[in-house]
C-alpha cells in the first residue's frame, strides 16, 4: 500500500520510473485511490499557487450549514470581511446587555450651579453613609440640604433621565416621514 | 529661515507651500476666534467666496458624493469618540452609513428612506425617515435656508484642516442668544471637514474633526454587500396627534418657532408631560411641563453632552427646557410661558 501511495504521488508529479508497475486503469479502478488522486492534485495546485476548483462540495456544505445556523443579522454576499462583521458583534452585545434596555442610558457629565444660592442636592451621588449621624462639620453647604427627602431625590434624577431621553427620542423620531398614508389607518 | 528651506526642499510645488504657509497662519487666527478678515483675500484670480456659495456647494455634494470619513467628535471635559461616516449612490437611492468606533458602539445604516439602527442596548429596528440625524445638523447640511431667519453665515477665509485646504464659515445666530459655530468645507469636495461649536463666552463645547477623508466615483463596496432582506422589519409609529395646550411661549428668540406640541407618558417614570418642541433650524429645543408631584423643589440646572437641562418648579408645576442652547437662554425661554387667555 505504502509502495503503492509513492508511486501515485509520483504519478501526479509526472516523475514516474520505469519500475513501477502503478498505472491510470489502477487508478480508475480503486475508488481510495481516485479519491488521494484528485487529493494530490488539489494540494499540488494549491502549493503552486494556481486557482483550485473544489469539486467535491462537502466541505462548503459543511460551512455553509454552519453559517445558517448562526445568528446573522446581515448576510454578506460574499466572504470578504466587512460590514457583516461588525454588525453581528454589536447583535451579540444587544442580546447581553438586553437586561438593562429598560434603563436609561443618559449619563449626567456636568453640573453647574445656575442660581448660586440654591443648593442642589441631586448633583452628588446618594450618600452612602448613616444619616446625621457624624456629618462632617465643615461641609456646611450640605446643612442647607440637610435630611433631603432622599426618596425625592431618586425621583429627580429619574425624571431628569426621563426627560432628558424623550428629547433625545423625539429629535430622532421628528425625522420619521408622515406616515398619514398608512393603511393600518382607520377611516 | 532655516524651516523654509526645509519646506522647499520637501515640497517642490511652490504654490502648495505658498498655501501650507498660509494655512498656518490661519490655523492661528482660528484658534483665538477672530472674525478679523483683513488677511482673507488671497486668490485675486479667482471671484471671491461667498457664504451662500459655500452652502450650496455643500448641499450638493452632501447629495451627490460618494465618500468615506473618518472622524472624532470631542466635548471637553469628556473622551474623544470616533465614527466612520459614508455616504454614496447605490442603484440610484442615496445610501448612508454611520458607525460609532468605540466601546459597544452603534451603527446606523441607511437605504434611501429607511433607516436601520444597531445599539448595543436594544434590539435592532428599521425607522422610515427622511434623513439620518447624524453629528452635523441636518439642515447646516441640506437646507442652510432653513436657520436664515436665526442665523448670520459669514465666509471667513481659507484654513487647512486635516491635511486638506478649506474654506471656513462661521454661523452666528441674530440675537446672540444661541451657541455659535464655525464650519470649515473642503475646497475640492466641499465636505466638511470641522465643525465647532462655542459657548457665548467663546469657549469650546463640541468638535467634530474629520481625521481622513476618501472621495470615490462608487459607494463604499460595503453598501453593496448588505443584504437588504436581513435588516430590520420597518417600525411603523402612530402618527403624532396635534395636541392644544392651554399656554404658550410669548417671546422666543430671533427665528425659533414652534414645531410640535403632545401630550405624552414619559416611557421611563410614566408621568404625563405637556411638551412643546421649538427649532430655530440649527438647534431644536423641548419646553416640558408637569405636575411636580413629590419631586425636590429645587433648580437644576446640569448639561447633558452639549445639552443644556434647565428645570424648575413653581406652583406645584415644573417646567424643563432642554436643547443645545446657554443655559440664560432657555432661562429666558422659561420666563416668557404664559397660559393662553
Amino acid at each position: 500500500m505504502g509502495n503503492k501511495q509513492e508511486q501515485l504521488s509520483a504519478l501526479v508529479d509526472g516523475q514516474m520510473q520505469a519500475t513501477d508497475s502503478l498505472t491510470l486503469d489502477d487508478v480508475y479502478s480503486d475508488d481510495m485511490m481516485l479519491q488521494k488522486w484528485q487529493r494530490y492534485h488539489t494540494i499540488g495546485d494549491v502549493m503552486r499557487g494556481e486557482s483550485v476548483t473544489v469539486a467535491d462540495n462537502s466541505l462548503l456544505d459543511r460551512i455553509a450549514d454552519a453559517l445558517d445556523d448562526e445568528p446573522t443579522v446581515l448576510a454578506p454576499r460574499s466572504k470578504r470581511k466587512t460590514l457583516k462583521d461588525n454588525v453581528v458583534t454589536l447583535f451579540k452585545q444587544s442580546s447581553q446587555f438586553a437586561v438593562a434596555a429598560g434603563v436609561a442610558a443618559v449619563m449626567i457629565l456636568g453640573v453647574q450651579n445656575y442660581n448660586q444660592t440654591d443648593v442642589q442636592p441631586f448633583m452628588t451621588a446618594p450618600t452612602s453613609g448613616p444619616q446625621g449621624a457624624l456629618a462632617p462639620v465643615s461641609l456646611s453647604q450640605t446643612r442647607n440640604i440637610a435630611n433631603p427627602d432622599r426618596q425625592a431625590v431618586v425621583e429627580q434624577r429619574k425624571r431628569i433621565n426621563a426627560l432628558l431621553v424623550d428629547h433625545k427620542q423625539q429629535l430622532q423620531r421628528n425625522t420619521v416621514s408622515d406616515e398619514t398614508e398608512e393603511p393600518e389607518q382607520q377611516p | 529661515m532655516k524651516k523654509t528651506l526645509k519646506l522647499k526642499s520637501k515640497f517642490l510645488d511652490l504654490s502648495f507651500l505658498f498655501l501650507t504657509i498660509v494655512s498656518l497662519s490661519f490655523a492661528g487666527h482660528s484658534q483665538t476666534h477672530s472674525n478679523d478678515t483683513s488677511t482673507v483675500a488671497l486668490d485675486e484670480s479667482k471671484p471671491a467666496m461667498t457664504a451662500e456659495y459655500a452652502l450650496s456647494k455643500l448641499v450638493k455634494a452632501m447629495e451627490q458624493t460618494n465618500y468615506d470619513m473618518s472622524l472624532i467628535v470631542y466635548r471637553p471635559g469628556s473622551e474623544p469618540i470616533p465614527y466612520v461616516w459614508r455616504r454614496g449612490t447605490l442603484d440610484g437611492e442615496r445610501v448612508e452609513l454611520l458607525n460609532e468606533l468605540n466601546g459597544p458602539g452603534a451603527q446606523i445604516i441607511r437605504f434611501g428612506k429607511q433607516v436601520s439602527y444597531f445599539e448595543a442596548d436594544k434590539p435592532a429596528y428599521t425607522l422610515s425617515q427622511e434623513y439620518v440625524k447624524g453629528l452635523l445638523p441636518h439642515n447646516l447640511l441640506h437646507a442652510p435656508e432653513a436657520f436664515s431667519q436665526a442665523y448670520d453665515v459669514i465666509y471667513v477665509g481659507r484654513a487647512r484642516v486635516a491635511g486638506l485646504s478649506t474654506h471656513q464659515l462661521r454661523i452666528v445666530s441674530k440675537d446672540k442668544s444661541r451657541y455659535s459655530y464655525a464650519l470649515w468645507l473642503d475646497e475640492a469636495s466641499f465636505l466638511p471637514l470641522k465643525f465647532s461649536t462655542f459657548t457665548l463666552e467663546g469657549e469650546l463645547l463640541e468638535l467634530v474633526q474629520v481625521t481622513h477623508l476618501n472621495v470615490t466615483d462608487i459607494a463604499h463596496p460595503d453598501f453593496a454587500q448588505v443584504d437588504r432582506g436581513t435588516l430590520p422589519p420597518v417600525q411603523h409609529l402612530n402618527p403624532s396627534k396635534n395636541f392644544t395646550l392651554q399656554w404658550t411661549i410669548s417671546k422666543l428668540p430671533v427665528g425659533m418657532q414652534e414645531v410640535k406640541k403632545r401630550v405624552t407618558r414619559l416611557g421611563i417614570t410614566g408621568e404625563l408631560v405637556e411638551h412643546l418642541l421649538l427649532s430655530d433650524g440649527l438647534v431644536d429645543v423641548s419646553v416640558y411641563l408637569q405636575p411636580s408631584g413629590e419631586v425636590a423643589q429645587e433648580d437644576v440646572l446640569l448639561r447633558n453632552q452639549s445639552d443644556t437641562f434647565l428645570a424648575r418648579v413653581k406652583d406645584n408645576v415644573q417646567v424643563t427646557v432642554i436643547g443645545k442652547i446657554p443655559a440664560q437662554t432657555a432661562n429666558t425661554i422659561m420666563q416668557y410661558i404664559r397660559t393662553k387667555p
